[in-house]
C-alpha cells in the first residue's frame, strides 16, 4: 500500500500506468490526484480531479437509481 | 489505496476490478485487503463499562413505530450532555420523535432532560424545564448564543427547529422565532462555532432528506426501496436532499441566514447529517466538516472572509480511499496520534468499514482504516455516533461507537448483521493503530440494541469519562467507566471573554508525562449529539501537568504550569485558572 506508506513517489508510478490501461476506471484517477497532491504537483492533481468528477458524473448518469 | 484493484489493473487491463454493484445497484465497498488484521487487545489493561440507566433513576423510552416504514423513523435519537443549572455536574438531555402514524393524528413524542443529583442518581425536569415537546425532533448541540454564561439548547427537528435559551433559573425558553433559525425542513445535524471570530456563536444546521408528511414514498414500491431483495422504506437515495443552513449570529438575539453567501448550502442536495465546526490546520478560524449519508463528505475550508471552499476530494477526506461516497452519519474528532491536528473518524453503513482520515497537515488527509485496525471490528455493523474518548485515561484517544440497522425486515437476514447491534470500543495503542476490545469492556457492550446517539463526559466527576448512548427503540444505555486503577487524568472547564462564552473552539495543548495532547472545544458532532464541553484528558502515570497552552477563538493565548493532576480546572480568558464560582454565571440573571 504505497500511499499507505508514504511513498507516494511508489504508488504514482504504478497509478499512471494503471491509469493508461484502464483510463475509465474513476477510482484510480481519485488515487492518482491524491498522489500528484503529497508529491506537490497540484496541476497534474487538478487534472486527475477534473477527469475523476467526470467519470463520476457519467457512472451516476447511467447506473440504476441505489439504496444507500 | 488497497493494491487489489491497482495490481489486479496492471495485470489484466480492462478487468472488472474495483467497486462492484449489488442487485439494486449501490457501489459495493470492495472486500478487505488480504493484509487487513483484526487486532484483539492484548497486555492492554481494557476499562469495564457498566449499565447504571436504572441505577440512576433514567426511565425515558424512545418511541419508536416497529415495522420503520419511513426514513423519517429510522433517524432520531440525539443525546446532549450539558450543566444547564451550572453547578459542575453534567445532566443529560434525550431528544423524542413521534412515529409518522401519531404526527399525522398530531401527536407528539416527550423528550426528557435529567437533572445529576451529585450521588449517582438523576432526577427527571423535563417538565419544569420547559423542554418536553419541541418538535419531531432528533437531535441538537449545546452552545452559549447570548454569552450570558448559561449554556442553551438547539434542537433539531423535522419541520422546524427550536433554540432554546436557558433562563438561567433552571427553565428554558423558545427563542426559536426571535432568533430565526426555526430552517423548517428535515435537519439533522447542528453545530455552534465562532467561524468569523467577532465573539458570538454561529450556527450549522444539516438538513437530510426532503420529506414530506401528505407525500410518503411508499414501503418497497422502488428499486430504492428494497434492500437485499427484501422490501424496505425508501431513501435516502432516490430522494432529493434537502440542503444545509449556516446562520450568523447578529449579537442581538437574532441571527441571519447567509447559507449562500458563504458557500456552504448544499446546492447539490447531498444527504447531511453530523456535523461539526473545528480547527483543522491551526489557522485560527473553525472549519466545517459535514458526514453526507450516501453522498461526499463536505469539508468547508474557512477563507476568512466569511466564506468557506469545500476541499473534501482535494483533501481526501470526501470519499474513501477507493473515491466512492459512503454513507456517512457521525463524526469525531481528536488529535489521537499526538501530532497537534485534530483528525476525523466516520462512522458507516453495513460492508463499509468506520473511516479514519489522518490529518496529515496542510489540509491533507490520508484514509488509513484499515491500516489503523478501526476497519475490520465494524465492517458488519451499521454505524452512528462516535468518539474520541480517552477510556483508560493512558493519554492516548480511544474509539466508542455504536450500531443499530435501520430496517427492521433486516433481522432476519443474517448477512446484513441483524437489526439490533452491538457496541464498537477500539483501544488506542499509542502507535496509530487501535485494538479491539469490545468483549473486554463489560457485558453491557456486547447487549445487542438498535443505537443512535452517542455523547461522552464525565458524568460523575469522577475522572473517568462515561458514555450515554440514545436508542431507537426503546431504552437509552448509560455506561459508567470503571477506569483503570492508578491512571491520572485534568478536566478544564473554559469560559470566554472576548471569546465566546462557551469557549467553543478554544483549543488546548497540555504537556505531561514527556507527550503533548491538543483538544478543541466542539460542539454538536457524534451523530446528532453533544459531549461534555469540559476537556478532558488522560495523564497515564503522569501526577502533574507540566504546561498548558490555550489558544482563545479570539487569538488571545493564556499559558498555565505545574499543576496537578486529577482536579477539574476552570479556566478564564485572560486571567488563566481561575475559582469555579468565576466561570459560572449569578443565579437566574441571563442577556438577550
Amino acid at each position: 500500500m504505497p500511499l499507505n506508506d508514504g511513498d507516494a513517489k511508489g504508488a504514482m508510478l504504478h497509478l499512471e500506468l494503471a491509469a493508461k490501461n484502464a483510463p475509465n476506471k474513476d477510482y484510480i484517477h481519485y488515487q492518482l490526484q491524491q498522489a500528484y497532491r503529497k508529491t506537490s504537483r497540484p496541476l497534474d492533481a487538478e487534472r486527475e480531479l477534473t477527469i475523476y468528477k467526470q467519470l463520476k458524473e457519467r457512472g451516476n448518469l447511467t447506473s440504476e437509481p441505489t439504496q444507500r | 489505496m488497497k493494491l487489489r484493484p491497482l495490481f489486479t489493473l496492471l495485470l489484466i487491463p480492462l478487468s472488472a476490478a474495483g467497486p462492484t454493484f449489488s442487485q439494486e445497484g449501490h457501489p459495493a465497498a470492495p472486500p478487505p485487503p488480504k493484509s487487513a488484521k483484526e487486532i484483539v487487545c492484548k497486555h492492554h489493561p481494557v476499562p469495564k463499562l457498566e449499565d447504571v440507566t436504572a441505577k440512576m433513576g433514567i426511565h425515558f423510552r424512545h418511541t419508536a413505530d416497529p415495522a420503520k416504514k419511513y426514513i423519517l423513523e429510522s433517524m432520531s435519537g440525539g443525546v446532549l450532555l450539558l450543566d444547564y443549572d451550572r453547578d459542575g455536574w453534567l445532566d443529560i438531555y434525550f431528544t423524542n420523535s413521534p412515529s409518522v402514524e401519531m404526527a399525522l393524528k398530531g401527536q407528539k413524542s416527550r423528550g426528557a432532560l435529567y437533572h445529576n443529583n451529585h450521588d449517582g442518581t438523576f432526577t427527571d425536569v423535563t417538565d419544569k424545564a420547559g423542554v418536553a415537546t419541541p418538535c419531531f425532533a432528533m437531535g441538537g448541540a449545546v452552545a452559549d448564543y447570548n454569552n450570558d454564561g448559561w449554556p442553551d439548547i438547539y434542537v433539531t427537528c423535522f419541520g422546524g427547529n427550536v433554540l432554546y435559551r436557558n433562563n438561567g433559573d433552571g427553565t428554558f425558553a423558545d427563542a426559536t422565532t426571535k432568533a430565526r433559525v426555526s430552517d423548517g425542513r428535515w435537519s439533522t445535524g447542528a453545530a455552534f462555532g465562532d467561524y468569523d471570530g467577532d465573539g458570538f456563536v454561529d450556527l450549522m444546521v444539516t438538513n437530510y432528506v426532503d420529506f414530506h408528511l401528505n407525500d410518503l414514498p411508499q414501503f418497497g414500491s422502488a428499486p430504492t426501496c428494497k434492500y437485499r431483495g427484501v422490501d424496505v422504506q425508501c431513501g435516502p437515495r432516490g430522494l432529493k436532499g434537502a440542503g444545509d443552513s449556516l446562520f450568523h449570529n447578529n449579537r442581538d438575539g437574532t441571527f441571519t441566514d447567509v447559507s449562500k453567501s458563504a458557500g456552504v448550502d448544499d446546492a447539490r442536495g447531498f444527504y447531511g447529517l453530523g456535523v461539526v465546526f473545528a480547527d483543522f490546520n491551526n489557522t485560527g478560524r473553525p472549519d466545517i466538516f459535514i458526514a453526507d449519508d450516501s453522498t461526499p463528505n463536505y469539508f468547508y475550508k474557512n477563507l476568512g472572509n466569511g466564506k468557506f471552499s469545500d476541499i473534501g476530494l482535494e483533501s481526501g477526506t470526501a470519499v474513501n480511499e477507493d473515491g466512492s461516497e459512503q454513507a456517512n452519519m457521525g463524526i469525531a474528532l481528536g488529535d489521537y496520534n499526538h501530532t497537534g491536528r485534530p483528525s476525523i473518524y466516520v462512522t458507516e453503513f453495513t460492508d463499509e468499514p468506520d473511516t479514519l482520515f489522518r490529518n496529515d497537515g496542510d489540509w491533507s488527509f490520508e484514509d488509513v482504516s484499515y491500516k489503523a485496525g478501526v476497519a475490520l471490528p465494524s465492517l458488519k455493523w451499521v454505524k452512528w455516533g462516535d468518539a474520541f474518548v480517552d477510556l483508560d485515561n493512558d493519554g492516548w484517544l480511544d474509539l466508542f461507537a455504536v450500531s443499530g440497522h435501520v430496517y427492521p425486515q433486516m433481522e432476519t437476514v443474517a448477512s446484513a448483521g441483524g437489526y439490533v447491534q452491538p457496541k464498537i470500543v477500539e483501544l488506542n495503542q499509542g502507535d496509530g493503530t487501535f485494538c479491539d476490545a469490545l468483549s473486554q469492556a463489560g457485558p453491557a457492550l456486547s447487549e445487542k440494541r438498535v443505537s443512535r446517539g452517542v455523547a461522552v463526559g464525565d458524568l460523575f466527576n469522577d475522572g473517568n469519562m462515561d458514555v450515554v448512548v440514545e436508542d431507537l427503540d426503546g431504552s437509552p444505555m448509560v455506561l459508567r467507566n470503571h477506569g483503570i486503577p492508578g491512571r491520572h487524568w485534568v478536566s478544564f472547564d473554559l469560559a470566554g471573554t472576548k471569546s465566546n462564552r462557551a469557549a467553543i473552539g478554544a483549543l488546548i495543548k497540555l504537556s505531561a508525562g514527556g507527550i503533548t495532547q491538543t483538544d478543541e472545544v466542539h460542539s454538536g458532532g457524534s451523530y446528532l449529539s453533544q459531549n461534555d464541553l469540559r476537556i478532558h484528558f488522560g495523564l497515564g502515570s503522569a501526577t502533574k501537568i507540566d504546561a498548558i497552552e490555550i489558544r482563545w477563538p479570539s487569538g488571545a493565548i493564556d499559558r498555565v504550569s505545574n499543576l496537578v493532576a486529577d482536579k477539574f480546572y476552570s479556566v478564564l480568558e485572560g486571567k488563566g485558572i481561575v475559582p469555579s464560582d468565576q466561570v459560572r454565571p449569578a443565579f437566574g440573571k441571563h442577556g438577550f
